[in-house]
């Protein structure tokens, strides 16, 4: 089923959204997932909290690139979860850190908005100047976590072809992002 | 790696789950490699580094009446790019074709190696002799030129210079401490093009 098809059944609250969302875009999310994770039950946790998420954004939300949008949130969920297990497993001081960082009020400023889309904005002139190659190797293993063994199988080239594609464009990134003066 | 750093490289890391949905949506598919074959933009090369030779082998008088011969004195001949020669020698076998397994740093043989065009494998000419690593070291680093960073992003491919005792150098790097490697062929950011008395002494092992 195509993209604006499964967004029409959510915007219909129809059901068979989740369904058709599990048959097409299931196993990418899980293997997101999966590979932040490095647990099938975080990792199924994850997948269904994200199709939760989904049902509840739309309508209002109407993404064009319904694999990119769900990607996105399962990411999100699965680098939160990642860090919270992260800050138990060391207890301790860790752990108690975690639990008081909901007593801190929100300190967002318009500041802080503004240099966040400015980093996001950098990234993605510096993705599009990137010729289609690297584009992929680049956002596989940065936004997708995949393994360099996985790029390189997908690629049909060498893992060493692979870091170094990697290796050169972070140099690229980060001789752009000084150029941009853009902080970090 | 300092705390910052690495809190920084957490931001970095969250931005990059927020670039534009088409980005990602196009990385859902993997784009087709092209492997660089033999093409016939391979045989200009060929045929520049063939007239090179044929020069060299008919001497001074050559030099002297070629240019004569094509409108007089001031028309030169360019000399040969290092990946002109690097293919000519990848092509014509006087390299030898390998993989990074069973390149040995440590074999007491000094030798050039480059990396293959489809990043597979790599190419090694080995040096017959002392004498011949010591002219290669005479001219690894001498009239070298400085590049800027746009050019060096357009340098693909590696090259280094191995000297048998696991000491390994590139013509792509200034000289300095830094820049010797040891043990491993390593990856770098070019910083000089040699020198054309490094291609053409390059050039004179391929012959």
């Amino acid at each position: 089923m195509e993209d604006l098809q499964i967004v029409d059944l959510y915007w219909a609250r129809n059901e068979n959204a989740l369904q058709q969302t599990k048959i097409k875009y299931g196993r990418m999310l899980t293997g997101i997932s999966l590979s932040l994770l490095q647990s099938n039950e975080d990792a199924e946790e994850c997948v269904n909290d994200t199709y939760l998420a989904a049902w509840n954004s739309m309508p209002t939300e109407r993404p064009t690139y319904l694999g990119a949008f769900l990607s996105k949130i399962v990411r999100r969920l699965s680098i939160s979860k990642h860090r919270a297990r992260g800050a138990q497993k060391r207890g301790g001081a860790d752990l108690l850190i975690g639990e008081l960082t909901s007593c801190i009020p929100d300190r967002r400023s318009v500041e802080t908005d503004v240099e966040n889309r400015a980093l996001t904005d950098a990234l993605n002139r510096f993705l599009r100047s990137l010729d289609e190659q690297k584009r992929y190797v680049f956002i596989r293993r940065y936004f997708y976590s995949d393994s360099v063994g996985d790029i390189a199988k997908s690629c049909r080239i060498s893992d060493g072809k692979v870091k170094t594609v990697l290796f050169r464009t972070r140099n690229a990134l980060r001789e752009f992002l000084e150029k941009e003066g853009v902080a970090i | 790696m300092t705390y910052t750093k690495y809190a920084e490289a957490k931001r970095l890391f969250d931005s990059i789950g927020t670039i534009d949905d088409s980005l990602i949506a196009e990385a859902q598919n993997a784009p087709v490699f092209k492997q660089k074959g033999f093409s016939l933009k391979h045989l200009v090369p060929v045929a520049v580094a063939a007239c090179v030779a044929i020069f060299i082998g008919a001497g001074a008088l050559g030099a002297v009446l070629l240019p004569f011969m094509f409108n007089g004195a001031d028309k030169v001949e360019q000399p040969p790019t290092l990946e002109s020669v690097l293919n000519s020698a990848s092509q014509g076998g006087a390299a030898t074709y390998c993989k990074k397994e069973d390149i040995n740093l440590f074999s007491g043989k000094a030798g050039v190696v480059w990396e293959s065009d489809n990043g597979d494998g790599y190419y090694l000419l080995e040096l017959s002799s002392e004498r011949e690593l010591s002219e290669l070291k005479g001219r690894l680093h001498s009239g070298a030129q400085e590049i800027d960073a746009e050019t060096a992003r357009g340098i693909e491919s590696r090259i280094w210079v191995c000297f048998g005792d696991g000491t390994v150098v590139s013509p792509h790097l200034k000289a300095s401490a830094g820049n010797v490697g040891y043990g491993e062929l390593f990856d770098y950011s070019p910083e000089v093009i040699p020198s054309n008395g490094f291609v053409a002494f390059i050039n004179g092992l391929t012959v």
